[in-house]
């Protein structure tokens, strides 16, 4: 498909999109009521002659029920709330025209008292927590605004909340959340004494139960937030089509300013950055690699995370250590009412979990677990990754596809007869305890792991009529593994309504390790001898953090995070070739100190200005790096936001990956030393504007980077002195260089309704200056310059709709542009390639539609969800890499192509 | 509705304007050495060609006859002729171990040189010159032979440096027979078998007949002594795009090898049991 018709397709799906804009759009209309002892039913009857308003309600509930009112012109929900005060009844809106009324079961027990409207306090101060009212999880990061006014705040990583300044003792507090319903609040001069406990009902669950229910934000993600903030919820993941397995990741890489052409690396390319620039937090420990089968699916099980926050660039002073983006996810902390399980089943994976409370609900805990297993979808993907050597160029180190070496020596076995066992698995556990209102307590605990496994043992003895003693045994070793163990214990204490401490202590630890090896020994009569050859890799990375973050609310114009952080690495890094030739051994130790101090100041409720100053301390260097960050927020009506932000950033520890198709890439960890390794730097420019009303949200980001200690890392053998003392060492090349990223990001994004969904657009440009590579600057491997992602999913009774389609520019890549054969010293030849200008050419543009369905249903009193999910619907063939090799004096190009078609079919059951 | 539609127009731009690069522009004319200083031998391996534009039509290599090629051993300039396909030699040049010899010709306006250093010669010793080997049969019953083990050929020498040696077995006769019957049959046109190692950091190399030796009769075996730079063809990344890098080559504005080489030579003897 050429470019043109993309657009006009791309163009054609849009403005379906956008015509339902006004008919959709309830909750904007405003309505104007008065009313002198009308009963309920002719107001409804009113209301829907004059502003076309359906009403679906019991006639026994409403009878008898009159009402005199006077109203100025609100939005329908605001009015409806009025109008049903002191009813007993209360309301959901039905988009396109339907308000349902039905009882409301806590009236007179919990929020609502007709008797205690009357403000008796002014300029108070509100705190509570914020919880999921089927299973007790504190919700992190939700939304909590006065109504009509510009005050308001997010909850804390536990759910907690605090605003200053609440004008009255009768405000209305809107509390939102993705993928729970908006649920309004209303203050009273009672409830305002203690803290509150609000909770909030997922959307699906029963609607009766919840108080007063607004809106649905039946939606993804959330990107109004914050600058260059999206917020998404895992659980709403599953309805978007997955290949094999849900993954957080993945749906990230949907998301404007995140590369989702990416199909082999579950890692994030944020804004031109590349996956290790990338803070990723899970409960609080750094996670160093997040890919399973690699990298098809990123290391994180959705049953076990209640929240994810992207924070694309511009970053708070609170997160140091990385160039690009941080990744926070949270862990769920455990069903706090009952006991709850669930199992999902797919084509790849099984994965189950138990949660549940402990000590009388003070505590809870929740260990989710899942597990790769050998199928067909499984074994496809794994043959992308490990059947390519037997293509074109199928040996491991010519230039190009003859090899000079023995016929039949070497690697003379054949693995192809060897069925490898492998498989991934990653296990999450929690548990947390509140001992006092004021305390929280945690202990989170992650290990994930992929093993591979395609060693082999042949054992001969001798036979024939030769009696001697004689053993003949070969051993083929070919064995991969990789994997995670995290562990972090927090303790969060609120010492009272304006200061919020949390301390925490991790681990983390990274390994990943490859030996593939033959051995031979041979025993006879009175000696053993063995032959050994192969290479071994290993890589060990350990992380100690202790941290230590504050909360502090001076006024409520004013709160204040400061804190401190004091990471120790420890980094092991060893390759062995024919088991005594140690050609790289890497040991990198180091402390990194951090302390912060950020001040948020909100001037007349419109303008939010946030300073802050991060200052590290590297052992490795001994120097002090200063990190300054501000941003701004300015709210120029209710629904538009000005925003930018500035900062400064370092990146101290960094992955070096060296690319193998033969035998899997591998990668590992190294501290910069800012000598031949640099300390990476970034500055980071960021504008933007928001226009948000209750349906839409446009949202348009601009960002420059400027980037610096970039370092490129490639391996060799070369020869190194001359004459009779020189050598063929296997070396390590870093070389540096400096970078531009920049780019312009679009989102317009439908939140409620049937269809919701949104289009992601992003122009980018990412250029890498490195004196290694010539004079000119060129586009980085991660470049792509167009990326249109267009992301719906559409509800029908049961069923659930996803649909994605992506289309990006290719990325560039470096190709031969000529070869040449050179004569070897036993006669034969080896091909080598001439090899062209860093990343000159570019590979065809990317695109791709992806389709689910899944239908909700109930088996007994338990939930199931079943589904189907089509990836890649037209089967493009998008290309990953290229392959070349000289046959006969010709230089054939190979494309290796990703995925193609390929459905996938789960299972979901949950207890409750 | 007029954010909409801007935001589309923006998109229809953007789209029109995709390109990509052709590669089948690019035509090179890079020099390719590729030379071996032999000591002890007259200096005659030295070839140079021109890499193929991966656009090009010609399946042959073109080859660079018509050079001023100059090979300096640091107190004498020598001048090599053409003697066609490439090939430059001076029969009077006598390669001498220990010395630094420096090639360099002109090309496409560009000074192409390159700079090796001739090793010392260095003997070895072998553990056996005959060996006996059963023919493995199938033609006639049941399988035979091929069952009794075979005590390696063991070669040694000193590598107090550590030095990259390289080992090449041939079969040597005229009309080689093979040990076992099942090549026989598939191979009509009988070729002398060879074996080769990868320059490697050894003294010692094991040959195991059963596994590497394919034909009987008298065997040749060469131990080459090479350079660092002629152990780092064998070296190489993959040829795909995601890994592809600079070819291993010690020619300044070309591509190839120089590189200086010592031999030795024994032989051996596989009979037939």
């Amino acid at each position: 498909m050429s470019c043109k018709h993309l657009a006009m397709c791309l163009g054609a799906v849009f403005l379906l999109f956008s015509t339902k804009i006004i008919a959709q759009d309830m909750a904007n209309t405003k309505i104007k009521v008065t009313y002198v002892d009308e009963p309920l039913d002719l107001v409804f009857l009113n209301l829907k002659l004059s502003y076309g308003l359906n009403f679906e309600y019991s006639e026994a509930e409403v009878k008898g029920i009159r009402l005199s009112m006077s109203t100025p012109k609100l939005p329908v929900n605001e009015a409806m709330m009025m109008l049903l005060q002191g009813t007993g009844l209360t309301f959901e809106l039905k988009p396109p025209k339907t308000i349902v009324i039905f009882k409301d079961k806590n009236f007179g027990k919990t929020d609502l008292d007709p008797s205690e409207f009357e403000v008796k306090n002014r300029n108070i101060t509100v705190s509570g927590t914020i919880k999921d009212k089927a299973s007790g999880e504190t919700l992190p990061y939700a939304s909590v605004q006065v109504r009509g006014t510009t005050l308001g705040n997010t909850t804390n990583g536990d759910g907690y909340f605090t605003i200053q300044g609440v004008p009255t003792d009768t405000a209305i507090l809107e509390i939102s959340y993705l993928g729970y319903h908006t649920r309004y609040f209303r203050l009273t001069p009672e409830n305002v004494k203690q803290d509150f406990l609000i909770e909030m009902t997922v959307i699906g669950e029963m609607l009766q139960e919840v108080v007063i229910v607004a809106e649905k934000e039946d939606q993804l993600l959330k990107a109004s937030s914050g600058i260059s903030t999206i917020g998404i919820t895992p659980a709403a993941v599953a309805s978007l089509p997955s290949y094999g397995e849900k993954d957080i990741f993945r749906s990230l890489q949907l998301l404007p300013g995140v590369s989702g052409s990416n199909e082999s690396s579950s890692g994030l390319y944020v804004r031109g950055g590349t996956p290790d620039q990338n803070l990723v937090l899970f409960d609080e420990f750094t996670v160093y690699h997040v890919d399973h089968l690699f990298g098809f699916f990123s290391a994180f099980n959705s049953n076990a995370i209640k929240d994810v926050q992207l924070y694309k660039g511009g970053f708070d002073a609170k997160y140091g250590g990385r160039l690009s983006s941080v990744v926070e996810l949270t862990g769920k902390d455990g069903n706090t009412e009952r006991l709850n399980m669930g199992l999902g089943l797919s084509l790849l994976s099984v994965n189950g979990y138990v949660e549940a409370p402990f000590a009388d609900g003070k505590g809870s805990f929740l260990v989710a677990g899942r597990r790769s297993f050998q199928s067909k979808f499984y074994s496809n993907l794994f043959d992308d990754f490990t059947n390519i050597g037997d293509g074109p160029g199928g040996s491991t180190n010519t230039g190009g596809g003859s090899q000079p070496g023995p016929p039949g020596g070497g690697r003379g076995f054949g693995q192809q007869e060897v069925q490898p066992t492998s498989y991934f698995y990653d296990l999450n556990a929690k548990a947390t305890y509140r001992p006092s209102k004021k305390d929280i307590v945690f202990i989170s605990f992650y290990n994930g792991k992929d093993n591979l496994d395609n060693s082999r043992d042949a054992n001969t003895s001798a036979f024939g009529n030769r009696p001697i003693n004689f053993n003949f045994q070969r051993e083929s070793v070919d064995l991969t593994n990789w994997g995670n163990w995290g562990t972090a214990v927090k303790w969060s204490r609120r010492w009272n309504d304006h200061f919020y401490s949390n301390a925490n202590i991790s681990y983390s630890n990274y390994f990943s390790k490859r030996d593939r090896h033959n051995s031979t020994t041979i025993t006879r009569e009175d000696s053993t001898f063995t032959i050994s050859n192969g290479n071994f890799e290993y890589n060990n990375l350990k992380d100690y953090t202790l941290k230590l973050d504050n909360e502090w609310q001076l006024s409520h114009q004013n709160q204040l995070e400061f804190g401190a952080q004091a990471t120790y690495n420890d980094i092991r890094y060893k390759y062995t070739q024919n088991d005594t030739l140690n050609v790289l051994n890497r040991t990198d130790k180091g402390l990194i100190t951090s302390a912060y101090l950020q001040d948020r100041h909100t001037f007349n409720d419109k303008l939010i200005l946030k300073g802050g100053l991060r200052m590290t301390h590297y052992g490795v260097t001994g120097k002090i790096y200063t990190e300054p960050r501000a941003s701004l927020t300015y709210l120029l009506t209710d629904r538009i936001k000005l925003k930018a932000a500035w900062g400064k950033y370092r990146q101290f520890a960094t992955r070096i990956v060296r690319e193998d198709i033969q035998q899997g890439s591998r990668d590992f960890w190294l501290l910069a030393n800012d000598e031949n390794v640099p300390i990476g730097a970034a500055m980071h420019h960021i504008a933007g504007a928001s226009y948000e009303t209750s349906t839409w949200l446009f949202d348009v980001e601009a960002y420059y980077k400027n980037l610096d200690g970039l370092s490129e890392y490639t391996t060799r053998f070369t020869p190194s002195g001359f004459g009779p003392n020189s050598t063929l060492d296997y070396e390590e090349f870093f070389y540096t260089g400096t970078g531009k990223a920049k780019g312009v990001e679009l989102l317009t994004q439908k939140k409620i309704g049937k269809l919701t969904g949104w289009l992601g657009y992003t122009l980018g440009e990412v250029l890498y200056d490195f004196d290694a590579f010539g004079d000119k600057p060129f586009h980085a491997n991660q470049d792509v310059t167009h990326e249109v992602k267009l992301v719906g999913n559409y509800k029908l009774g049961q069923w659930a709709f996803g649909a994605t389609f992506i289309y990006a520019t290719g990325k560039p890549y470096t190709a031969p542009t000529g070869f040449y054969q050179v004569n070897l010293l036993d006669g034969s030849t080896a091909d080598f390639f001439e090899v062209s200008g860093k990343n000159a050419f570019r590979l065809p543009a990317y695109h791709r539609v992806d389709i689910s369905a899944t239908y909700d249903f109930r088996l007994g009193r338990s939930k199931a969800n079943l589904g189907l999910s089509l990836f890649n619907i037209y089967n493009r063939k998008n290309t990953w890499y290229k392959e070349y090799e000289v046959v006969e004096g010709e230089l054939l190009e190979t494309n290796v192509s990703l995925l193609g078609l390929t459905p996938s079919l789960f299972f979901n059951w949950t207890l409750r | 509705m007029k954010f909409i539609s801007i935001l589309l127009l923006f998109l229809v731009i953007l789209f029109t304007a995709c390109q990509e690069e052709n590669i089948n522009n690019i035509k090179t004319k890079t020099a390719v050495v590729t030379g071996y200083l032999f000591a002890g031998q007259a200096c005659d391996s030295i070839r140079i060609t021109e890499a193929t534009s991966y656009s090009s039509n010609d399946s042959l290599t073109v080859t660079l006859d018509d050079l001023n090629v100059t090979l300096d051993d640091g107190n004498q300039s020598y001048s090599l002729s053409p003697i066609g396909g490439g090939y430059y030699r001076n029969a009077d040049l006598i390669i001498e171990s220990g010395k630094t010899y420096t090639l360099q010709f002109e090309h496409n306006g560009k000074s192409v040189s390159a700079k090796t250093f001739v090793p010392e010669q260095r003997s070895f010793a072998i553990s056996d010159t005959l060996i006996g080997m059963e023919k493995i049969e199938f033609s006639n019953g049941p399988p035979s032979g091929g069952f009794t083990a075979v005590d390696p050929i063991e070669l040694s020498w000193d590598n107090p440096e550590g030095d990259y040696y390289y080992v090449v077995v041939q079969n040597i006769e005229s009309n080689p027979e093979y040990v076992n019957e099942i090549f026989e049959e598939q191979d009509s046109l009988f070729s002398n078998f060879r074996f080769t190692t990868e320059p490697q950091i050894m003294d010692f190399y094991s040959i195991d007949p059963r596994r590497e030796i394919e034909q009987f009769g008298r065997h040749r075996v060469i131990l080459y002594r090479v350079n660092p730079e002629y152990a780092s063809l064998y070296n190489v990344s993959d040829a795909s795009t995601l890994s592809i890098t600079e070819p291993p080559s010690n020619v300044e504005n070309g591509l190839g090898i120089l590189t200086g080489v010592a031999s030795d030579t024994l032989y051996f003897r596989v009979k037939k049991l």
